[in-house]
């Protein structure tokens, strides 16, 4: 009869669990004892056995109930949300350092004259304009001359340029 | 001769080769003349600048101011005086500041920033109004209409 202990080893030694002087010592155990070589004749019959089992048993095909419990078409918006979702503060963050960014690269103590900055009225000579509050018309904008008019505040929506006339 | 040093030689060779390309590129690029029409590199920006004082009103109108006079009034803005309060030619190079003093009290302030193949980028600062403007010779960039002591103010900035 043999131990409870045996048989955990032998069970181990089989599933290719045991490792070093435990498993050195079932060796020796084994090359001595015939009951513990039939037990594990018998384990790697029982294991052949039941992989014999299992290639017969036909695996079940669940791709058909698969596809029924998917949504019919995923909006493609939802898509692009689902592949590339940022947390809400990521954006303020990324704000946050432009604006770091643009106050420490910012010239300080230069001429008072604004310097270049993005092209507002492409095509135009005339490339950027800022009258602070006051609207303004550009008259003229050609070859022959080039006509900026500053309107006074209430004179805004006129219409005609001669009504700014004094 | 062992292999490594015929190696290392042929490595020296390769790299002074590339070295004397990308030496005698430069120098071709340095020394491609201008196109024709371009302002020289170190040539200053030449500049008129012409303050104008405006009133609806019959009166004199400048010798000076008839040019203004006739494209105004193709516009629509039909003065019957205009006089010359300032006129003042500046010869700038890039990044220097020319300015005038308008009947307001605000000085005119204009900057060229950037050389094109014929004209200049300029900036234009005027007491609140901010302008960058390309400006090319015979061109005239006039800006105003805004009322000072019963005129109305107007300034003209030409490159020659």
């Amino acid at each position: 009869m043999m131990s409870e202990r045996l048989m955990r080893r032998l069970h181990a030694y089989h599933d290719g669990e045991l490792r070093g002087l435990g498993r050195w010592w079932l060796e020796r155990q084994l090359a001595r004892d015939p009951a513990a070589r039939a037990e594990l004749a018998r384990l790697a019959q029982l294991g052949e056995a039941l992989r014999a089992r299992a290639e017969d048993t036909p695996s079940p095909d669940l791709w058909g109930s698969i596809v029924l419990q998917l949504p019919a078409a995923v909006p493609a918006g939802e898509l692009e949300r689902a592949s590339f979702t940022l947390p809400k503060w990521a954006g303020a963050l990324v704000a946050a350092g432009a604006l770091a960014i643009a106050v420490f690269m910012a010239p300080r103590g230069g001429p008072e004259i604004a310097p270049p900055c993005v092209p507002l009225l492409r095509g135009s000579s005339v490339q950027l304009l800022d009258t602070g509050r006051r609207p303004a018309m550009i008259l003229q904008d050609d070859s022959e001359a080039t006509i900026i008019l500053l309107l006074p505040k209430q004179k805004l929506g006129a219409g005609r340029a001669s009504d700014a006339l004094g | 001769m062992r292999w490594g040093e015929a190696k290392r030689g042929l490595r020296v060779a390769v790299w002074a080769l590339v070295f004397g390309l990308t030496a005698a590129g430069a120098a071709a690029q340095e020394f491609v003349p201008p196109a024709a029409g371009a302002p020289a590199q170190k040539s200053p920006a030449r500049f008129e600048v012409t303050v104008l004082q405006a009133k609806r009103a019959p009166g004199v109108v400048d010798a000076q101011a008839r040019r203004v006079n006739e494209l105004l009034a193709k516009r629509g803005l039909s003065y019957g005086t205009l006089r010359v309060f300032a006129h003042q030619r500046d010869e700038l190079m890039l990044g220097e500041i020319g300015a005038v003093m308008t009947p307001n009290g605000k000085p005119y302030r204009f900057r060229p920033l950037d050389r094109g193949d014929t004209g200049f980028l300029v900036a234009i600062d005027w007491g609140s109004t901010k302008v960058d403007y390309r400006i090319e010779p015979g061109v005239p960039f006039l800006v105003g209409g805004q009322p000072a002591d019963g005129y109305q103010l107007w300034v003209m900035l030409e490159l020659n």
